[in-house]
This record gives C-alpha cells, sequence and structure tokens, in this order.
C-alpha cells in the first residue's frame, strides 16, 4: 500500500522519457517475443526490461511503445501495469526500497524500522526522499521470512534489521 | 529399511547467495535421470511419478502423477507445462531454495515432465521479488541450452524441448494457477473459472499441466534413483521429503529438509530452529502458510509428524510448510488484522464475495484492533467470515478468500480472549502502544488535505 501523491496525467507527458530509444531496445526485445506463441504473451518480460533500461518507471511514450511493438491496445498495457505492483507509471526514486511488512516481519518489528524510515527521511511509506534516491515502499512477503524482518533495494538484500541498520544501510550506501 | 541419506533435493546445494552450476550439478550425478528418462516412454516416466505417490508441493497436496495423467491425448494442439514458482504465501521461501541455489534440478525436472506429459515447452514463472532467482534460472537454462539438454534435439535424441524463464511483477494471485496462466498470457493475474480445467484448456487453450517448483524438483530423483529410493523417506500419506520454511519467533528462521513422517511440528520449532526467542514460550503456531489454521501450543498439536494427514487430523494443514511461529507476546487482534490486510490487497476483484468480503474482515478486524468495537463483534465476525469466499460452492472463481477466512475463524477459535481483551481494554496492546503515533499522523494528514 503506499501513499505516493501522484503525478498529474498531463503533466506526466512533459516529464522526460530518458533511457534508451526503442529501437535500441528490439535487439533485447525480439528474441523474448520469440519465446512465445503470441506476441501479446510477452507484455510482462517486455515491460520489464523496458522499465529497467529507462529510470525504473513507464512513461506514457514507454507504454504507447509498448502497445504498438507486441499490437495491444494501450489501454491493455495501462491496465496490466496498474495490477502489479512491481510495475510504475510514475517516477521513483533512483532506487526503489521495499520495506516487508507483513506477518513474520512483524512479529520482529517491521513496523519499528518503517517508522524509523518515516522519522529519518522525513517520509510517508510510498513517499521519495528529497534528494529523488529512493522511493521507500511496504510490500507484503519477500519471502526472505528467515532474514525478518527485511528490506530490498533492488536486488539487494537485507535482513535482520533494526531501527538503527535499516537506517545506516540507506545512508551507507555508495551515492 | 535403509537409512535416508539427507538432504535429498539440496544434496550437495550451495549456500544461500551461490548457484550451483553446471558443472557441479553433473558431478553431482546431475543430468543422469535425463539420459534415463530419453530412453524411457512418456508413460514410463509418468507410471514412475505415479507409482510415488508424490503429491502437489504447492499447498493442496494433489497428486503429481495423477493430475499428468488428466492430459488428452491427441487434440492436435500443442501441450504446455507451467512451474510455479510465484512462492508468494506469507511465511514460505522454500521454492527460493531450489531456484536459487539448485536451479538445474528445477530444469531437469522441467525436461522430464514435459517429456512425460507430451510438451515442448515449459514455461517457469518467478515471481518478481525473486530477481536473483531469475537470473539464476536464466543462467541454468542457458547453460542447459548449450550443453544440448535443452533445444531442437535434446541429447541427440531428436526429440524438442525448451524451458524459459516468465518473471512475475508482485501480485500473490498469480500463485493461484490459472492467475498464473493469465499472467504467462500477457495480462492481468485474473483466475479462471473451472471447468474447463488447465489439463484440458490452459495456456493459449491447450492442455497445460502446473506443477509447484518443488513438486517438479522431485523428478529428477524419482527418475534417477527409482519409486522405491524415493519412497524411503515420508510414508503413505506424505511420501517424499518436504522443504520447510520456519520463521516468526524462534531463535533460528531457517529453511530445513525433513523427512515428514518422522519429523514433528514441536521438532522443526524446538530443534531445528532453536526454540522460542527471547527465553519466552510458545503460544501459536501457522504450519503451513498464512492461509492454513492457526494451531494452539497443545501436545495434540504439537506432536505430531508434519504429513499431509497429521497436521490435518491436528486441525490444521501442511500446506505449502511455510512455519509461522508466535511467542506468548503476541497479540492476535494485530496478527490476524495484518494478514487481513494482506488478503485484501491481493483480492484480485473478480468474485464479490472475496473483494468485499476480504474487506470487510479486514475492517471489523481493525475495529477491534484500534479499541472501536463492540464485544458483539466477536461472533460477528466469526459469523461473517462464513459468508467470505466460498469456491468449493462455487461462489468464487479461486481460493483466495477462503484463505482469509481460514485463518480468521481459527484465531477466533483457539484465541477468543486476546479479541475481547481488545474490546474491553480500548484496542490491541500494539495499537495502544503506537497509538500516540497514528493520532498525529492523522492529525497531520488533516492538516496537509485542508491546504
Ligand atoms: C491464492 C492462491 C495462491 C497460490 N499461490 C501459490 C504459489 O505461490 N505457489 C504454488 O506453487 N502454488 C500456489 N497456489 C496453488 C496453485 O493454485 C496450484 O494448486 C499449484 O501450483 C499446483 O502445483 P502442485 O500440484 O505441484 O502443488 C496458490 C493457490 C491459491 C488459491
Ligand atoms: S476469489 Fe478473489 S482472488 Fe479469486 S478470482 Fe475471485 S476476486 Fe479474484
Ligand atoms: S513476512 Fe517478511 S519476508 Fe516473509
Amino acid at each position: 500500500m503506499t501513499t505516493t501523491k501522484r503525478v498529474d496525467p498531463a503533466e506526466l507527458a512533459k516529464l522526460p522519457c530518458t533511457g534508451p530509444s526503442f529501437d535500441d531496445l528490439r535487439g533485447k526485445l525480439d528474441p523474448i517475443v520469440a519465446r512465445y506463441p503470441q506476441r501479446a504473451a510477452a507484455l510482462l518480460p517486455v515491460l520489464w526490461v523496458v522499465q529497467r533500461a529507462r529510470a525504473g518507471w513507464l512513461h506514457p511514450k514507454s507504454i504507447r511503445e509498448v502497445a504498438e511493438y507486441l499490437a495491444v491496445p494501450q489501454a491493455h498495457v495501462e491496465g496490466v501495469i496498474t495490477f502489479y505492483t512491481m510495475f510504475k507509471d510514475q517516477p521513483v526514486g533512483r532506487d526503489v526500497v521495499v520495506v516487508c511488512k507483513t506477518l513474520s516481519c512483524r512479529l520482529r518489528g517491521a513496523q519499528e524500522v518503517m517508522d524509523a524510515l518515516e522519522d529519518h527521511f522525513g517520509i510517508d511509506m510510498g513517499g521519495t526522499t528529497k534528494d529523488g534516491r529512493y522511493t521507500i515502499e511496504t510490500g507484503e512477503c519477500l519471502g526472505l521470512c528467515d532474514m525478518a524482518p527485511c528490506m530490498t533495494i533492488d536486488e539487494e538484500r537485507h535482513g535482520n534489521l533494526t531501527p538503527e541498520s535499516a537506517v545506516k544501510t540507506l545512508e551507507g550506501r555508495p551515492r | 529399511m535403509s537409512a535416508v541419506e539427507f538432504p535429498r533435493l539440496l544434496k550437495g546445494a550451495p549456500p544461500i547467495g551461490k548457484r550451483q552450476t553446471l558443472a557441479e550439478y553433473e558431478a553431482n550425478g546431475g543430468y543422469q535421470a535425463l539420459k534415463k528418462g530419453l530412453a524411457q516412454t512418456p508413460d514410463e516416466i509418468t507410471k514412475m511419478v505415479l507409482d510415488t505417490g508424490l503429491r502437489g508441493r504447492g499447498g493442496a497436496g494433489f497428486p503429481a502423477g495423477r493430475k499428468w495423467t488428466f492430459v488428452p491425448k491427441n487434440t492436435g494442439k500443442p501441450v504446455y507445462l507451467a512451474v510455479n514458482g510465484d512462492e508468494s504465501e506469507p511465511g514460505c521461501f522454500k521454492d527460493r531454495q531450489i531456484i536459487e541455489r539448485v536451479p538445474h534440478l528445477l530444469v531437469e525436472g522441467a525436461i522430464l515432465a514435459c517429456r512425460a506429459i507430451g510438451a515442448n515447452t515449459a514455461y517457469v514463472y518467478i515471481r518478481g521479488e525473486y530477481p536473483i532467482g531469475i537470473r539464476c534460472m536464466e543462467e541454468a537454462v542457458d547453460e542447459a541450452r548449450a550443453a544440448g539438454y535443452l533445444g531442437d534435439n535434446v541429447m541427440g535424441s531428436g526429440w524438442k524441448c525448451d524451458v524459459w524463464i516468465h518473471s512475475g511483477a508482485g501480485a500473490y494471485i498469480c500463485g493461484e494457477e490459472t492467475g498464473m496462466l493469465s499472467s504467462i498470457e500477457g495480462g492481468r493475474g485474473y483466475p479462471r473459472i473451472k471447468p474447463p480445467f488447465p489439463a484440458v484448456e490452459g495456456l493459449w487453450r491447450s492442455p497445460t499441466i502446473i506443477n509447484n517448483v518443488e513438486t517438479i524438483a522431485n523428478v529428477p530423483l524419482i527418475v534417477r534413483d527409482g519409486v522405491a529410493d524415493w519412497k524411503s523417506s515420508g510414508d503413505a500419506d506424505t511420501p517424499g521429503t518436504r522443504l520447510v520454511g520456519v520463521s516468526g519467533h524462534v531463535n533460528r528462521p531457517c529453511h530445513i529438509e525433513i523427512d515428514p513422517a518422522k519429523t514433528t511440528l514441536r521438532e522443526i520449532i524446538f530443534d531445528h530452529a532453536g526454540g522460542i526467542w527471547k527465553g519466552r514460550h510458545l503460544k501459536a503456531v501457522i504450519p503451513g502458510g498464512s492461509s492454513v489454521p492457526v494451531l494452539p501450543n497443545k501436545p495434540e498439536a504439537l506432536d505430531v509428524p508434519f504429513t499431509y494427514g497429521a497436521v490435518k487430523n491436528a486441525g490444521s494443514l501442511a500446506g505449502a510448510a511455510g512455519v509461522i511461529v508466535m511467542d506468548e507476546t503476541t497479540c492476535m487482534v494485530d496478527a490476524l488484522l495484518n494478514l487481513m490486510e494482506f488478503y485484501h490487497h491481493e483480492s484480485c476483484g473478480q468474485c464479490t464475495p472475496c473483494r468485499e468480503g476480504t474487506g470487510w474482515l479486514e475492517k471489523l478486524v481493525h475495529r477491534i484492533w484500534a479499541g472501536q468495537g463492540r464485544m458483539e463483534d466477536v461472533d460477528l465476525l466469526d459469523r461473517v467470515a462464513d459468508t467470505v469466499g466460498g469456491a468449493g460452492a462455487g461462489k468464487t472463481i479461486c481460493f483466495l478468500a477462503d484463505s482469509a477466512v481460514m485463518p480468521t475463524k481459527s484465531f477466533i477459535k483457539h484465541f477468543r480472549a486476546d479479541f475481547e481483551a481488545a474490546v474491553r481494554g480500548g484496542g490491541s496492546p500494539v495499537y495502544l502502544a503506537r497509538k500516540a503515533r497514528i493520532d498525529r499522523k492523522h492529525a497531520s494528514h488533516a492538516v496537509g488535505a485542508a491546504h
């Protein structure tokens, strides 16, 4: 559950769509499409490639280009993006932090970790730090319950957190 | 009876953070089963799996060999295998052990399963939250392809087989088998009405067999070592080993591979996981992942072997073997609220008794948690739970809502005193300890909204 302030759709389109051009991504995308008997099936893996290559979110232009590439309606692409929590249709910080809020982590202090991060960065869960470095979200069980309470920073995993170690981890990463 | 060597699935597995390479897997007997399997007919492989009695490890425990026989013959359509590595059930992290540490075992299992059911393509669905696991599987598949275990001519047999990794993107419902199919086809992860069953009409309306990661990872062991050897662990009810994850209030949260017939829930908690942390006592345990009934600290609940049948007799389910342990200080209202938030958030919204019902459950528990509850709300919650879900009676498409009902009913049944105390005492102790912060936040948001 996030409480991020959403950017107005008209404003979103005005933001720059950074990263490689769609033509530059085709070399990576075509072999993925070939894995499926129907083009439309490649939507999730294609969105992943585009999101990763282009600043971690799916700009309206990216959505248009993906829809065209897979020959599916743009509304379908939008519908899929909004269904999955890991696809972003809004700008995010340079790294996305997900703090697990589910039972095994809650039992071992996840709430205190989230409180500490909110207080330290002065944001609510779901928000982005003022320097644009991190978007800090809550997530459901990350499948790392043996290192509860835990969080992921993109592909990094951090476990057995305390409120102090969580803050220190985020502040201590190379800028 | 010969002593069973442990572990079996994780034999030779490197520690977490390291992936077993193809060379290491081969040195450990890897791809010998495939060699054997290619010399057998598909029906012979299916028969072996049938004879072991291997039951699905995704939660429901359906016999894998039997499911495979449901694929209709000669439909003229391709057949698919879909391997379920969504593993999003709270408390479960067992499939990740296979995916990250011994991915070739899963690849070999998928190839053998394809061979048995007449498929030439398998999709392995892995949750998006496992980027490391996805990379491990991609690398394993690439290695297997380069070595000729995959591709147009598997080990020179002339038979074609490919395995592709499909990454999810954050949605629990994609673990439901037909939700997973919708997701592989490129859509929202909406579950589908059964029948038709996926074995008849699955991916792209073609016959599709869906099995859990751990289920498929057992197949190479069966083919390589034979039925009798494989069955030397477990019992008639739950043959084979089980991977179990233990988390919550234990000294050593861990995953283990056990002989389910020879290991009790008490041993899992107190021996393998080192007992309850901070010198405290056990209050409650959820044995099979968040969707199954909670058990109280009673000998008749704990001193039972970890088989499907025995845990069921004890009043719960072994499910996907995610053991969540709670100590004596746990407020069960707070724990249940956490689970209800989860199910409400993860409902895909197609069916009213689930979309609305999980919301009611969350609201009612929240009311008690936040000190707004009345004494009659405890019974109300229990009664409302009876109206939520109902997949078995055709009221909902899938079992997600029923998965919220099982914890609710059992939490009230065994821990009613916690709910009544929360009503009487102005809320859950967890709420009361945070009340000042919650109120402060509400106030600042109200100010923010007024601007
Ligand atoms: C809401 C819901 C979530 C599920 N999540 C998973 C999952 O993450 N992994 C899994 O293997 N099975 C999951 N299942 C069970 C699958 O629907 C299916 O029974 C299983 O993948 C079949 O494989 P098996 O027979 O080998 O166990 C889930 C079921 C439901 C109702
Ligand atoms: S029961 Fe719930 S999760 Fe399952 S299909 Fe219906 S609304 Fe979706
Ligand atoms: S509950 Fe937090 S990782 Fe599983």
